[in-house]
């Protein structure tokens, strides 16, 4: 998916620390949480590096290249939830631990866990970096960079007319939000991060619907049979999957589940192509939780 | 009370009679309270359990609905129902036979003989069963949630009442375990108050087939069904039997879900016998392996 995301300071910090530490490192986040950045970072660091991106299915495990370091994006496109389906995930673990390379992958948060507790995958990294999701204070940062970065006129404007004789800030910014939603900012964010389980995009969407359209934006929990559930889970898991491969993985016709599931907006499909819309993160993962269907 | 009469005779009930110095104390002792089992206190009653009543059912109601609404904690939640029903139920008793404690002695010799008679007459069951409530509400050997053998009966418990256990078999069809069952008769709790459940498939191979492929395919099919879970205390097994006829393929995972037990076992089972077939993998004669070969 798309994500041009960049985490926190902190966040980034925390990972070039892991990176000093280990020559195989997993990065670990959920769809739009800046997996890109961070292996853009790792690719800045000093000796030769190639980077491999999978981007979608694969026939084959990838090769590692005899480099210094090798960046890998998106591994959860090494399995497929079916038999021998996890044979060149298998055979990449294999050849990671035998490689003189520092390897950086990246990584589906629901993919890993379920590959975790299936395949023991982690063992055969170094260090398993997670990207935690987003908190309060964070959401406000990325909003506020959000704002600015849109029109930065307008919103002066904006707060002029709240605060003519002060310059933009946080703080003003602050005061404006807490005009809008009579309650305090921190209350509002913290609902905000929980509808969007800190995901990044998801927070910029709902806000986006609630300031600007005057929408809750969530679709809801959907009323959905078990087995659209699971279809939910393997879009999230794969970050988008073709109708065709779906089927094939369900095992089945899933025509009608995935009609109920894009009438109730859990689900896009376009150009034959199924996604989780990004203000919907929030309700599937609350949703295949209930279900069971997220470990 | 003690009334001081001069120079008179003792009125008629009074209780004791003391004569000092020409004066008579006469000590009056309260009539005993009579106990009447008059109309309005049947009425009372009944109006108490009534209330007791709908109270439990409410609170079983709205309890039911909200457990309803996650896999993880429902029979947690569940587990409260027969506790809260069986407190609305004491606390309604206790307000019903409070007047029994302000008996006489011989009032209450007189209830405890009746209560015998009637034990003895024939409800005993019926009071066999409540105690047997009693205990597994609170022992907790099964809860609202579980999957349950009781004798020969095998389900989901659905509901602990005061007299009678519910279970929902596979068959659905409820069959109602009298409580005082718990005491007599051996309990197989499947999942113990937790929201997964084992679930052992099996299939079997001929001697000579490719046992190595057939347990990788049993366990690519068990850790890639849609209703499994799988943890460090929940993890996938696969083991290997060989019988003097047949191989033996024994699977050990879990079901996500309590209720997809056999939507777990059957999807595991036609999955890894269609594998097997689609590889020519051999099977063996039907004729002697004991199921999942045909």
């Amino acid at each position: 998916v798309d994500d041009e995301h960049s985490p926190p300071a902190e966040t980034v910090e925390a990972f070039e620390d892991c990176l000093d530490g280990a020559d195989t490192v997993a990065v670990v986040a959920a769809p739009w949480s800046g997996r890109d950045a961070l292996l853009d970072r790792a690719g800045e660091r000093e000796g030769v590096t190639e980077r491999v991106s999978l981007g979608g299915p694969v026939e084959e495990p990838p090769e590692l290249p005899d480099t210094e370091r090798v960046l890998v994006a998106d591994c959860h496109h090494l399995f497929r939830r079916a038999v021998d389906g996890f044979d060149h995930l298998e055979a990449f673990c294999r050849d990671l631990v035998s490689t003189d390379a520092a390897v950086v992958t990246t990584w589906n948060a629901t993919a890993w866990a379920y590959l975790d507790a299936t395949t023991s995958v982690a063992a055969a990294f170094d260090e398993v970096f997670e990207v935690p999701p987003l908190g309060v204070e964070q959401a406000e940062t990325l909003l506020f960079e959000t704002i600015d970065a849109e029109d930065p006129e307008a919103e002066l404007a904006a707060y002029a007319e709240y605060a003519p004789d002060r310059e933009l800030t946080i703080e003003y910014a602050r005061e404006k939000l807490r005009r809008l939603y009579r309650g305090t900012v921190v209350d509002y964010l913290k609902g905000l991060v929980e509808d969007a389980a800190g995901n990044p995009r998801t927070v910029r969407t709902l806000f986006e619907c609630r300031t600007e359209r005057g929408i809750d934006g969530r679709p809801g929990d959907p009323d959905v049979a078990y087995s659209a559930s699971y279809l939910l889970w393997l879009v999230l898991a794969n970050e988008g999957l073709a109708v065709a491969e779906l089927a094939d993985l369900a095992g089945r016709a899933i025509e009608t589940d995935l009609a109920s599931l894009a009438r109730q907006g859990v689900v896009s499909v376009a150009a034959d192509d199924v996604t989780i819309p990004a203000e919907a993160f929030g309700d599937v993962r609350s949703h295949l939780d209930g279900r069971r269907l997220l470990w | 009370v003690v009334t001081a009469v001069a120079g008179s005779a003792p009125p008629s009930g009074v209780g004791g009679v003391s004569r000092v110095a020409g004066v008579v104390l006469t000590v009056e002792t309260p009539e005993p309270e009579s106990f009447e089992l008059d109309i309005g206190l049947i009425a009372g009653a009944a109006l108490t359990f009534a209330l007791a009543y709908i109270i439990a059912r409410a609170a079983a109601i709205v309890l039911r609905n909200a457990s309803e609404l996650t896999v993880e904690h429902r029979i947690v939640i569940k587990s409260f129902i027969p506790v809260i029903r069986f407190a609305v139920y004491v606390v309604a008793v206790a307000v019903v036979i409070g007047p029994l404690f302000e008996l006489t002695t011989s009032q209450l010799l007189a209830f405890s003989g009746a209560l015998g008679a009637v034990l003895g007459l024939g409800i005993q069951n019926l009071f066999a069963n409540v105690v047997g409530g009693f205990v597994v509400v609170f022992q907790r050997p099964y809860r609202p949630g579980d999957k349950v053998q009781i004798g020969e009966h095998y389900g989901e418990v659905t509901d602990v009442g005061i007299s009678s256990t519910t279970l929902l078999t596979v068959d659905d069809n409820e069959v109602l375990v009298p409580n005082y069952k718990f005491f007599t008769e051996s309990v197989a709790n499947a999942n113990a108050g937790d929201a997964e459940l084992m679930v052992v498939p099996e299939v079997y191979l001929a001697h000579g087939a490719d046992i190595e492929r057939g347990r990788e395919i049993l366990r690519d099919v068990m850790r890639s069904s849609r209703y499994v879970y799988v943890s460090d205390d929940h993890p996938l097994v696969v083991r290997v039997d060989h019988d003097p006829a047949y191989v033996t393929l024994r699977g050990r995972a879990y079901a996500n879900d309590v209720r997809r037990e056999f939507a777990f076992e059957s999807d595991v089972t036609e999955r890894t016998l269609a594998t097997l077939d689609e590889e020519g993998i051999e099977r063996p004669d039907p004729a002697i392996a004991p199921r999942g070969a045909e």
